[in-house]
C-alpha cells in the first residue's frame, strides 16, 4: 500500500533544443495515514513532482505506483487528489456546495451520492454545510474559500491528498484552520504538503524530502531532520529558526543529543545544557 | 508628519452596521517605521486607502504634511508625496518593461527626460534591480515584482512610503529580500507605513499598532507587543514560534531583551 | 494529458539591432503602407517583381530567418490555392492544360492564376517583416504617434494607448494563469477534449469563471495602483521617446520615392 514514486524524472521539451530537466532520480514513498512534507525552493522541482504525483505529467523515467496499481489518468483516476496553491482562486459555480461537487460529478459520482459527499466534505473542513453550502464561493473569507476549495478535492475522496502550500497568504486563524484541516485529513487519506519552507509542517510530519535542483538532497524521517538541522543547510535552505538557534548552541559545544521545535521546550532544553551565564 | 486623527470608515455596501474603521488616530513621522497588524478583516487595508484618498473618512481626517486627502486641489501634490505598495505584485505594474514602469509615476507628474532617466536609475539601484531595466515584468520572481513596485514608488521622491501586505504572497526568499529593502528605505527623511498580518516583521520598527475589528487596541514599542500573547491571539495574530522561545527563555532568567531574529537571540545568549 | 502552455497569439516579434529593427516604427508602417499600395496599383509584372525584390531585400537585411518570414503564410495557404484556382479557370478554353468539361485551365489562365497568389503571398510577407522586427509596444507607441493630431478633435489618443499597453502587458500573465486554471481544474477531474462541441464549449465555464473573476479584480487593483500614482491621461513624458534620426527620414524618402515611381510607371 502506499504512493510510491521509484526513481521519477521529468524533463520538458525532451529530444529538442530547449530540453530542460526538471526532476531527476527522485523516489520516496507515502503510506495511508502518513504525512509527508516536501520542502524546497522555488525552482526546485516541487511544482512538477506534484503534477507528477498527481498524474497530470507523465515522468519520462521512472515508475510512480498507487497501492500497487501503475498511475494513470485512467486506471487511478480520483486516487490521488491535488489541491493547488492559491485553490480559492480557481472556485467558479454559483455556491459553494456546487462548486464541492464539481470534482466528484467529473468522477460520475451519482446525484444521490453527490450532496452526500460534499457536505461530508464540507464538516471536514470545518464549514457547516447547512451556513456556507448555499452561499457564493465569492463571498467567503480567505481562510474559508481556502477550506471550501480544499473541500472540492476531498469530495472526490483520493486515497493520497497534494497540498502545494496550503497555508500560502493566509493569516493566522486561516493557518491553524488549515493545519487542522491537514491533520484530519490523515485519518482518510495518505497526505504529501509541498512547501518552501520546513516552518509550518515538520513538527507534525512523518517523513520530510527535501529537494533541490530537480534532485532530493535529504530523505528522511522528520525526526532525523529535527535532530540534525544541518541537513538543511546542506540543502540551501533555512532550518526551522528554532532549530537554527539549538544548532547554534551545539555548534557552541553546549550538549544538546535531542532537539526539538517547540519553543517552550527548546527554552528549557537550553536552559539544561546552561547554554548562558547566570 | 503623515496623521490619522479620529478616522471613522464606512463601507457604503457594507450590510453590517459596525465600521471598517472606529476612531483610529495615529502619526508616522518622519524617519520612522510604523507597523500596523491585524487580522484579515480587521481594517488595515482600508487604512492604506485612506492614506493617500483612494478612500476618504466618514469623519475625522488624513492629513500628509498638512495637506487633507479630502482636498481635490492638493491631491496630485499629496499622492506625490505618499508612495503606494500594494499586496498583489502582479496587479500594479502598468508597464511593459521594467524601466518603463519605474518611469509611469514620474512621467504622470510630467517629469522631464533627462530627469527621468536619473530616477529611474536610482530607484532601480536602491532595490537593487540594476541591470533588468528591459525586462518584461512577467518574466520576474514574485519578489522582484514587489521590488519594483517599490521602486515606481520611491521614484516619485515621496516622503512617505505605505505598503499594504508586501510580502504576503511571496516565498521565504523573496520576502528576506523585500523586507530588507523596506528597512533599507526608511530613515533620512522618508517614513513608512507598513501593514503586514506577519509579527515577525514588527523587528525593528519604531512603533507597532494593532487593529481589532477596526479598534485600534494596542499603540506603542513592539519590544512591549510581543509580550501581550493574549491580546495578540484574541485579535487573531500568531507570535512567531521564537518569539514564544524567547519569552520563554526570559522566564526561565535568560538575558534575552525581546530579540527576534535568530542571530540577535544567538548573541545575546552566549554572543 | 493536458497541454502544459497556451500559445500567446502574436509570440511573433524576433528581436533583434539589424538597421531594419532599429528604423524607427512610423517609417516601418509608413513604408508597408506605400508597399501596399504599390502591390494594389501596380497592373502587371513588373510592379509585383519590384515589391517582392523589396521585401527579399528587407528580409535579408533583417537577419530574420526566411522560414519565419514565410510562416506567415500558413494561415492563409487555403486562400492562396483558392486563388490561385479560381483565377486560373476558363471556360470553353481553346488548348487546355487540364479540362473537366466545359471547364480548364490553360497556360494564360494559369499565368493569372499565379499573378493573383503571389500577390497575397507579397502582402503577407511585407506585413510580416513589420511585426517580425517591431515590437508590439514599439507598434503601439508608433500608432500613437501618428494618431496625435486626432487629440485636436477630441480623440482620447492617450487613453487608447495606455489601454493597448496594459493589454500587452497582461496577456502573458492571463494566458500563465488561464494555463494553471485548466490544470487545476483538470486534477478535479474536469475533461477538455471529449464530446460534441457543445460539451467541450460548457467544459471550458470552470476556466472562464476564474478568469474572469481574477481579471476584474485585478482590474480594480490596478486602476488604485495607476491612480496612487497620479495618472490622469494627459500631461504625461514618457522615458523613451524615440526621435526621427536623419536615416530614418532618408529611408523613409527613399521608399516612398520608390513606390510613387513605381506607381507612376508600372
Amino acid at each position: 500500500m502506499g504512493l510510491i514514486a521509484r526513481d521519477i524524472g521529468y524533463t520538458y521539451s525532451e529530444g529538442t533544443d530547449f530540453e530542460q530537466s526538471a526532476l531527476s532520480g527522485v523516489s520516496f514513498q507515502v503510506s495511508p495515514g502518513e504525512l509527508m512534507l516536501v520542502v524546497g525552493s522555488t525552482g526546485s522541482g516541487k511544482s512538477t513532482l506534484l503534477r507528477l504525483l498527481a498524474g497530470l505529467l507523465e515522468p519520462t523515467s521512472g515508475a510512480l505506483m498507487v497501492d500497487g496499481v501503475p498511475l494513470s489518468a485512467k486506471t487511478t483516476r480520483g486516487a490521488v487528489g491535488l489541491v493547488f496553491q492559491d485553490p480559492e482562486s480557481q472556485m467558479f459555480a454559483e455556491t459553494v456546495l456546487d462548486d464541492v461537487c464539481f470534482g466528484p460529478r467529473n468522477l460520475g459520482v451519482s446525484d444521490s451520492d453527490l450532496h452526500v459527499r460534499a457536505e461530508e466534505a464540507l464538516s471536514a473542513v470545518g464549514l457547516d454545510p447547512d451556513e456556507y453550502g448555499a452561499r457564493s464561493p465569492f463571498g467567503l473569507s480567505g481562510g474559508e474559500a481556502r477550506r471550501a476549495a480544499i473541500a472540492g478535492v476531498l469530495a472526490m475522496r483520493p486515497r493520497y491528498l497534494l497540498l502545494d502550500e496550503p497555508t500560502a497568504w493566509l493569516d493566522a486563524s486561516g493557518r491553524s484552520a488549515i493545519r487542522e484541516v491537514v491533520r484530519a485529513s490523515r485519518n482518510d487519506a495518505g497526505v504529501v504538503v509541498v512547501s518552501h519552507s520546513a516552518e509550518e509542517f515538520l513538527g507534525e510530519a512523518d517523513g520530510l524530502v527535501i529537494l533541490s535542483e530537480g534532485q532530493i538532497a535529504f530523505s528522511g524521517t522528520a525526526r532525523d531532520a529535527i535532530d540534525d538541522p544541518a541537513v538543511f543547510h546542506r540543502a540551501g535552505l533555512q532550518p526551522p529558526e528554532i532549530l537554527a538557534v539549538l544548532q547554534g548552541a551545539r555548534d557552541r559545544g553546549f550538549d544538546l543529543p535531542e532537539l526539538t521545535l517547540d519553543p517552550v521546550c527548546a527554552a528549557q532544553l537550553l536552559e539544561k545544557a546552561g547554554a548562558w551565564l547566570r | 508628519m503623515l496623521s490619522y486623527c479620529n478616522i471613522i470608515f464606512r463601507y457604503p455596501s457594507s450590510s453590517d452596521e459596525a465600521a471598517a474603521l472606529c476612531d483610529v488616530s495615529f502619526d508616522v513621522a518622519p524617519g520612522t517605521r510604523v507597523v500596523v497588524l491585524g487580522a484579515n478583516g480587521s481594517g488595515k487595508s482600508t487604512l492604506a486607502r485612506l492614506a493617500n484618498g483612494l478612500l476618504l473618512p466618514e469623519s475625522g481626517s488624513v492629513t500628509v504634511d498638512g495637506l487633507r486627502t479630502s482636498d481635490e486641489n492638493v491631491i496630485r501634490e499629496l499622492r506625490q508625496r505618499v508612495g503606494m505598495v500594494f499586496q498583489r505584485p502582479d496587479d500594479q505594474i502598468v508597464a511593459t518593461t521594467v524601466e518603463e514602469d519605474v518611469a509611469f509615476g514620474p512621467e504622470n507628474l510630467g517629469i522631464q527626460r533627462d530627469e527621468l532617466r536619473l530616477r529611474v536609475d536610482a530607484a532601480l539601484a536602491a532595490v537593487h534591480l540594476t541591470g533588468l531595466e528591459s525586462r518584461e515584468p512577467h518574466v520576474l520572481s514574485g519578489g522582484q515584482k514587489q521590488r519594483l513596485a517599490i521602486a515606481g514608488a520611491i521614484a516619485m521622491h515621496p516622503a512617505y512610503l505605505v505598503l499594504d501586505e508586501p510580502t504576503s504572497m511571496l516565498d521565504p526568499q523573496g520576502r528576506a529580500d523585500v523586507l530588507a529593502i523596506i528597512k533599507s528605505l526608511t530613515g533620512r527623511d522618508r517614513g513608512v507605513l507598513h501593514i503586514t498580518h506577519d509579527l515577525a516583521e514588527v523587528a525593528g520598527a519604531e512603533s507597532a499598532i494593532v487593529l481589532d475589528r477596526g479598534h485600534v487596541v494596542f499603540q506603542g514599542d513592539p519590544l512591549e507587543l510581543l509580550g501581550e500573547g493574549r491580546l495578540l491571539s484574541r485579535c487573531g495574530l500568531e507570535l512567531p514560534p521564537l518569539a514564544r522561545m524567547a519569552i520563554e527563555l526570559r522566564r526561565l532568567g535568560a538575558p534575552v531583551e525581546g530579540s527576534q531574529t535568530v542571530a540577535t537571540l544567538q548573541e545575546a545568549l552566549w554572543g | 494529458m493536458v497541454a502544459m502552455s497556451i500559445p500567446i497569439p502574436f509570440g511573433q516579434f524576433v528581436p533583434g539591432t539589424s538597421p531594419i529593427h532599429r528604423l524607427d516604427a512610423r517609417v516601418k508602417l509608413g513604408l508597408v503602407v506605400a508597399y501596399v499600395a504599390v502591390l494594389f496599383s501596380a497592373d502587371g509584372w513588373a510592379g509585383l517583381v519590384v515589391a517582392m525584390g523589396a521585401a527579399l531585400l528587407t528580409v535579408a537585411l533583417s537577419g530574420v530567418p526566411v522560414r519565419l518570414a514565410l510562416r506567415g503564410l500558413r494561415p492563409v495557404a487555403w486562400l492562396l490555392v483558392f486563388t490561385l484556382v479560381a483565377n486560373s479557370l476558363r471556360l470553353d478554353v481553346s488548348d487546355p492544360l487540364v479540362s473537366v468539361g466545359r471547364v480548364g485551365i490553360d497556360s494564360e489562365g494559369l499565368l493569372s492564376g499565379c499573378y493573383f497568389a503571389v500577390r497575397i503571398i507579397a502582402l503577407v510577407l511585407g506585413t510580416s517583416i513589420l511585426t517580425l522586427t517591431t515590437s508590439p509596444i514599439a507598434l503601439t507607441d508608433a500608432l500613437t504617434r501618428i494618431m496625435a493630431p486626432l487629440r485636436h478633435v477630441r480623440v482620447p489618443v492617450d487613453d487608447i494607448a495606455m489601454m493597448f499597453s496594459i493589454a500587452l502587458r497582461f496577456i502573458p500573465t492571463t494566458a500563465e494563469e488561464a494555463e494553471k486554471i485548466v490544470v487545476a481544474q483538470t486534477a478535479r477531474g474536469a475533461v477538455f477534449d471529449q464530446g460534441g462541441p457543445v460539451k467541450r464549449a460548457r467544459a471550458w465555464v470552470p476556466v472562464l469563471v476564474p478568469l474572469f473573476v481574477n481579471l476584474f479584480r485585478r482590474a480594480d487593483d490596478l486602476a488604485l495602483a495607476m491612480e496612487s500614482r497620479c495618472y490622469t491621461g494627459s500631461r504625461r513624458t514618457r522615458l523613451h521617446m524615440p526621435m526621427m534620426r536623419p536615416a530614418d527620414w532618408i529611408v523613409l524618402a527613399t521608399g516612398v520615392g520608390v513606390a510613387v515611381l513605381a506607381v507612376v510607371l508600372l
